[in-house]
């Protein structure tokens, strides 16, 4: 009984105590280059998370860093030249994200059908980054803008982002958390349940009485928000802004972490693929440069043959396959 | 007056007529079984209706208001809901919960209170939970309530199909061919949970084949033939007409 009732509450303990972990792991091992590695996973989770979110609703969004590029771009112009606090700047980028969403998902989603919005948001995207190459009076083309480093006073406390980047990594786990707890109470209430009906039946949902459209446009603004919050972060720890950062090539990478992390679990997956794949990119970018594409091709070829439920689906099919393995040797040595 | 009106109701699809005027009327507590031969417009009446096609002329009219050209979930909202022909159901799940998605028009709070999970939330959903529960022992699913959805025998997923429609609280229940593909046994099952559906108060328009069973079920049949309405009228009278003899029989 005692024991129940520990083995009920164990994904919690570990929940928490993997949060300590995270929390506590830079204050250890003092590594700048693993500190950066870490980051950039906590921005593309946020993509991920976001991505896997439009994705739950029943629609694939190829064109969603290009709301990344809106979150960076009007960040770095409200910092540069209208001289907002970071954090301020962040929201503002968020917030224009999810407006963008708003109007295109307002006349995009009332289309029936997949590939219409998969189509409408991938040219989005490229839309977005012929914009910030080509008008240079505001973007500055290929040049970019330059972000300085912000310096936060928290009453006698002066925080310089530019000496440390240990502000960054605690800022993006907040956020990897927050919108972490928001996905996954959203997938636990009401708009998740009406979500995934949507998704899976939409024909007879409506008929049902749900205004379809109405729920896919309010998940596709949450996403862009977050999306928008993420490539914020992204510039400002970055202390730059240009177009090769949110090419189309980032919304087929946030695609694949989900793919390999788990497309049907809303949180776990995209984070362990985001992690992962940021992690994985990363050494290659050392070791075997140029490789990249090839290695993470395969390994979405290889994950949606074995796993394609993705690395989430491991706890259910790996006590399977341990099982399968020892059951085959018995039987070899009955033989 | 009558609850439902129709008004020369025409469909077209290109230069194919699927309706070619359409006129009629259906009473509250009547159940209306609409036949005819494949093909003769039986399926996209009921699309009109329940706002799946818009139609090319005429009107519908539900209590006094015209709601022809209105969006599937303002029609469903005004209490008009219907079964599809194929089995539609949220493959996702278990049947227990594709009631209770079904039971989403008694909503009444809003997603921020679902989101923080209060006490008027949490009140509602259990509240919802019995009431799918009800309507899943009605329909004699009991036995099935926590088995994946789409593992459903195929007469099993069709009640569902109408378990899920009344669980939207509808004052008139649009049934599309409930009994395609059932043995006699299931013919009965489905039949006795039409039964519970009009002991409930609800009005019933029914499209089907099986003529015995339509005759059985029925208080009013009208026979459809290349987009017209041949007969409307009581059905053992109806089934008696030559020229719908002629049209959905065949003759020798």
């Amino acid at each position: 009984m005692e024991f129940a009732k520990f083995k009920s509450k164990l994904p919690l303990i570990l929940l928490i105590a993997f949060i300590i972990i995270v929390i506590a792991f830079p204050l250890v091992i003092r590594d700048r280059f693993v500190l950066s590695i870490l980051i950039e996973c906590g921005v593309y989770a946020l993509f991920a998370l976001a991505f896997a979110a439009v994705f739950r609703s029943g629609q694939l969004s190829l064109g969603q860093a290009g709301f990344m590029a809106i979150g960076g771009y009007v960040a770095a112009l409200v910092a540069t030249k209208a001289g907002f606090p970071f954090w301020l700047a962040m929201l503002v980028g968020g917030l224009s994200a999810a407006v963008i969403a708003f109007l295109i998902g307002v006349v995009v989603l009332r289309i029936k059908g997949l590939f219409y919005f998969s189509i409408a948001t991938l040219a989005l995207g490229e839309i977005i980054t012929i914009i910030a190459k080509n008008w240079d009076s505001v973007t500055s083309g290929m040049t970019g803008i330059a972000v300085s480093a912000p310096v936060v006073n928290i009453g006698s406390i002066v925080i310089n982002f530019a000496t440390t980047k240990l502000p960054y990594y605690y800022i993006v786990l907040a956020l990897v958390i927050l919108f972490a707890l928001v996905f996954w109470r959203i997938d636990r209430s009401r708009l998740g349940r009406i979500v995934r009906s949507q998704a899976v039946a939409p024909v007879i949902s409506e008929h049902l009485g749900i205004y379809l459209m109405k729920y896919k446009v309010i998940i596709f603004t949450l996403a862009a928000f977050v999306t928008g919050i993420a490539g914020a972060f992204y510039v400002y720890y970055l202390s730059w802004v240009g177009p090769p950062l949110f090419s189309g090539a980032q919304s087929m990478g946030a695609l694949m972490m989900c793919v390999i992390g788990g497309l049907w679990s809303p949180v776990a997956g995209p984070i362990i693929g985001a992690v992962l794949l940021t992690y994985l990119g990363t050494l290659m970018q050392i070791h075997l440069e140029g490789l990249r594409p090839l290695v993470f091709g395969v390994m979405v070829i290889l994950f949606l043959f074995v796993l394609p439920n993705g690395l989430v689906e491991l706890q259910v099919k790996l006590p399977l396959w341990i099982k399968g393995l020892f059951k085959n040797k018995s039987a070899v040595a009955k033989q | 007056m009558a609850l439902l009106e129709l008004k020369n109701i025409k469909k077209a699809f290109g230069n194919v007529m699927a309706l070619e005027g359409i006129d009629l009327e259906v009473n509250k507590g009547e159940i209306v079984g609409i036949v005819g031969p494949n093909g003769s417009g039986k399926t996209t009446l009921l699309h009109v209706i329940s706002g799946y096609y818009h139609p090319t002329e005429g009107q519908v009219i539900y209590k006094g208001e015209n709601i022809s050209g209105l969006r599937p979930d303002k029609i469903a909202k005004k209490g008009i809901v219907r079964t599809f022909q194929q089995n539609i159901v949220y493959w996702d799940t278990v049947t227990l919960e594709n009631v209770f998605r079904a039971c989403y028009l008694s909503d009444k709070t809003n997603l921020w209170q679902s989101f923080w999970g209060t006490k008027p939330y949490v009140q509602e959903e259990m509240a919802k939970l019995a009431k799918a529960q009800d309507i899943v022992s009605t329909f004699g699913l009991s036995d099935y309530s926590m088995a994946m959805a789409v593992g459903l025998p195929h007469g099993k997923q069709r009640t569902l199909g109408m378990a899920m429609a009344l669980a939207a609280d509808p004052e008139i229940l649009l049934i599309d061919e409930p009994l395609a593909g059932m043995d006699a046994g299931e013919v009965e099952i489905v039949l006795n949970s039409i039964r519970k559906i009009v002991d409930k108060g609800v009005t019933i328009m029914l499209i089907e084949h099986n003529i015995k069973s339509v005759m059985s079920i029925c208080s009013r049949l009208i026979v459809l033939d290349f987009g017209h309405k041949i007969a409307d009228g009581k059905p053992v009278e109806v089934m008696k007409r030559k020229d719908v003899i002629e049209a959905y029989l065949g003759v020798e």
